[in-house]
């Protein structure tokens, strides 16, 4: 269910792209899933064609939907690769940790290190590799 | 004779104004209802809407359209082979029937059309349901072909 908020002070556009973002992410919207057309999905919300058209637009900027022409916009398997890519890093990250003897909450923050310096947003951080 | 068949042709061009003027007025009606659902959505507090597309598979059903396609198709197949008949009143009557089942699959459509696409006017999850139960059971009664019995019948 996507709700749209006139009140808030986030611009509605957010909220449209915020709500299916987090859908897709926790995987309620399956890759695949049909989305509305923009013109269906401002109607039902008493949108702009404009401002759901961002919406989808940043979504499909961020590989979360992708369009088919006239077949419609689609959740992307993008996303969801991208998610298995990090979960099998993850699984060699824990073995490694695993194997040098490294407890939960050290492995933890190291990870947390590396995120926040945005050493582990490079594709090729070898990691598990090295050990 | 000619008198006869000079009324006869009159009464099938007054059939079909009517039958096509049933058709837009349906379209109207539609229009209207969705000028009112606007309205009424806009005085919402908040709205929510699904994020995923209803297509008339799920709102409809495959079987259901299948058999009100196939009742249709069987119907008009009837009516066209009473064309070929040498009894002029079977063929005048094939004629009516014909027209009657242009209009009514039209009709069929342009209906299972609105319910499809209207806008949905709902501000919570309890709303949202309604909205597809309510789709759903308007689609189905819609696509029974009992008009088409009651053609024939």
């Amino acid at each position: 269910m996507i709700v749209i908020d006139p009140a808030s002070p986030v611009p509605p556009f957010e909220q449209v792209r915020a709500q299916l973002a987090r859908q897709i992410q926790d995987r309620t919207l399956a890759v695949g899933t049909r989305l509305p057309t923009i013109r269906r999905l401002a109607a039902d919300l008493g949108l702009a064609v404009n401002t759901v058209g961002r919406a989808y637009r940043e979504l499909e900027e961020a590989g979360l939907i992708e369009t088919r022409g006239p077949a419609g916009s689609f959740v992307s398997a993008a996303g969801e690769k991208a998610r298995e890519r990090a979960g099998r890093a993850a699984a060699d990250y824990a073995a490694v940790i695993a194997s040098v003897g490294i407890d939960t909450s050290e492995a933890i923050r190291i990870v947390r290190a590396a995120l926040t310096r945005g050493i582990a947003a490079s594709p090729a951080a070898p990691g598990p590799n090295e050990a | 004779m000619v008198d006869g068949s000079g009324n006869r042709r009159w009464l099938l061009l007054v059939l079909t104004a009517l039958v096509a003027g049933l058709v837009p007025a349906q379209s109207l009606l539609d229009r209207w209802v969705r000028r009112v659902d606007r309205r009424a959505g806009a005085r919402l507090p908040r709205r929510a809407a699904h994020p995923v597309r209803l297509g008339w598979h799920t709102v409809l059903g495959r079987p259901r359209a299948a058999f009100a396609a196939t009742t249709f198709a069987g119907a008009a197949a009837l009516a066209i082979g009473a064309l070929t008949l040498h009894n002029s009143t079977a063929r005048y009557a094939a004629v009516i029937l014909l027209i009657g089942l242009c209009g009514l699959a039209v009709g069929v459509v342009v209906q299972l059309r609105h319910i499809l696409t209207h806008p949905v006017v709902a501000d919570d999850e309890i709303s949202l349901t309604t909205d597809v139960i309510m789709r759903v059971e308007d689609a189905r009664i819609g696509a029974v072909p009992t008009a088409v019995w009651s053609v024939w019948s």
